[in-house]
């Protein structure tokens, strides 16, 4: 993959000026935009018969706190079936934002912004349903944010009956 | 259903909204087995991730090592050696067939066959021995590790992979003898748990379950890794995406498994089975032993770990269950500053809604089993 991936030619040609940033490294792309353009830039991408990067392989957070201006970054790594491309769309978002939700562009899109909300804090408009995935209603924090302690803020003690009890680390 | 059902294959909970018998929604509730394998790796060298990895799909622990040390060997900029890229498609090639029996075993045990569990766990004993011999675990392994693999495939262990190979394709057909024309097996399975190629891309599924739409989907072809371009092997697709399907797509899988397995023998020449760079490799053992600055580098390598280059890759490789895929991003240091897993069974859990919607409450029991998940690599 050079200079030339197809894509971004593309994205340049639809959306002057989308495209914020081009990584190349490690033999792979990626591109960074605005977390306002992704949706459209995803659209793009899928529906676009030459790219059709129809397939969303994975999709999920890092914490970059104290590092880069805006907290975290989304990383969408999509796949194209036909040309058998990979292209990775990432996007910066900063604490107490939200960004809008591409589960209308994939249904593959569900579970893994479900895990990146409880895993970050991070809040994705429009999701049908943002409910916990992975950890129990009553959590407290965001397990995957460079800032929660590794053995947790608490151990449940008590289930069940007298409902979640949970005792403080120290 | 569930979290204890024996039909859920580990610890899922399914709500099934039913009118009668017919099912109206079906919500996965997973989290059951949520480990926290990602956050752990951050705090772990590149080094100890690997253990965890063998953790997420215990079906196929050396895909899971194998699909991690690519992904560090793309940032470390490694080359392997031919010998150590053989063994790596052997391993990962036997652990398909092993994770395909389980697979086989336990959901015709949910329709209804007590048998083929039996059989099938008669074959999968030789495979852990094999892995016993090779790696010296039967279940964990930890056998492919950056860099390399760890311990040579010795001759009785080859020996015994070559007398595998041949006995094996005499039991798939036993199998196939007990089902693939079994009226009871067929009515259970044709036309259950439709899907098309569309939907099932749409909802991220891979592997066998998309190969079973007539898609053609296999990353050892159209991505190749680990010296798959040199193997001949096709697709292997179904057509109409039912449990039917998937369970024909399986055992094709297991018979090119095993074709793949005989190449790879063939292709198994003395040489090297580490890459050569003493920065990452710690020295043979021997050396260690008699060596004063050999025992330094081994000590600062177990000790600190490697230090790998700032930057980020993804890598994705073909497992028994489809796309397994290592976001690694690195700032340097010999910890990895994030590692993102995609599982495959996670994606392909997402489409039984619509696989189960409309069919009778029975037919859950098929489909799950159909799509063989692990529940360890779904909740991470």
């Amino acid at each position: 993959m050079t200079k030339e991936h197809p894509a971004i030619k593309k994205l340049e040609q639809a959306f002057p000026g989308v495209v914020k940033k081009i990584i190349i490294a490690f033999g792979e792309t990626g591109i960074i935009v605005d977390k306002d353009d992704v949706k459209r830039v995803c659209r793009l991408l899928k529906e676009d018969k030459e790219l059709s990067f129809d397939l969303l392989s994975d999709f999920g957070g890092v914490d970059y706190q104290g590092k880069k201006d805006k907290r975290f970054e989304l990383v969408y790594q999509l796949y194209s079936t036909l040309t058998h491309q990979r292209l990775r769309v990432k996007t910066e978002v900063g604490e107490n934002e939200s960004v809008p939700t591409i589960t209308s562009i994939w249904r593959a899109a569900d579970w893994p912004e479900r895990e990146c909300h409880e895993m970050f804090g991070i809040e994705f408009e429009g999701h049908p349903d943002m409910m916990r995935l992975l950890t129990i209603e009553e959590f407290d924090g965001f397990p995957l944010r460079k800032d929660y302690p590794l053995l947790g803020k608490a151990e449940i003690i008590a289930g069940h009956e007298g409902g979640v009890q949970w005792r403080k680390r120290e | 259903m569930g979290p204890q059902h024996p039909s859920t294959h580990g610890v899922l909970r399914v709500d099934l909204e039913l009118d009668g018998e017919v099912i109206l929604k079906a919500i996965p509730y997973l989290g059951h087995l949520h480990r926290g394998i990602e956050k752990l790796a951050e705090n772990k060298t590149y080094h100890q991730v690997i253990p965890l990895t063998d953790r997420l799909d215990y079906l196929g622990p050396m895909v899971n090592n194998l699909g991690y040390a690519l992904a560090v060997e793309k940032l470390l900029g490694l080359q392997m050696p031919e010998r150590a890229q053989v063994i790596r498609v052997i391993m990962a090639e036997l652990t398909r067939i092993q994770s395909h029996l389980v697979w086989m075993g336990t959901h015709v045990l949910d329709i209804g066959a007590m048998s083929p569990i039996m059989y099938c766990f008669r074959e999968r004993e030789q495979i852990m021995d094999i892995f016993e011999m090779v790696a010296g675990a039967r279940m964990n392994p930890s056998y492919i590790r950056v860099g390399g693999v760890n311990g040579d495939v010795m001759s009785e262990a080859r020996d015994k992979i070559a007398a595998f190979a041949e006995t094996f394709p005499k039991h798939i057909k036993e199998y196939e003898d007990l089902l693939t024309n079994n009226p009871i097996w067929i009515n259970r399975t044709k036309g259950v748990g439709k899907i098309t190629a569309e939907e099932a891309i749409n909802l991220g599924t891979t592997g066998p379950t998309l190969r079973s739409c007539g898609f053609k989907w296999d990353l050892r072809k159209t991505n190749p890794y680990s010296g798959y371009e040199n193997y001949q092997f096709d697709f292997i697709l179904g057509k109409n995406g039912d449990v039917y399907d998937r369970y024909r797509v399986r055992i094709e899988e297991m018979k090119q498994s095993i074709d793949l397995i005989k190449q790879g023998l063939k292709k198994l020449k003395p040489g090297p089975i580490y890459a050569d760079e003493a920065k990452v490799i710690p020295p043979i053992k021997e050396k260690v032993m008699t060596d004063i600055g050999a025992l330094i580098h081994h000590f600062k390598i177990i000790s600190e770990g490697f230090k790998v280059p700032e930057g980020e890759v993804y890598q994705a490789i073909e497992t028994p269950r489809g796309e397994l895929g290592f976001y690694i991003v690195s700032d340097g240091s010999s910890k990895p500053y994030r590692v993102k897993i995609k599982t495959p069974s996670f994606m392909n859990l997402m489409a039984l809604e619509t696989l189960a919607k409309g069919r009778l409450l029975a037919d859950v029991v098929a489909i799950i089993g159909s799509m063989d998940i692990v529940l360890g690599e779904i909740d991470k």
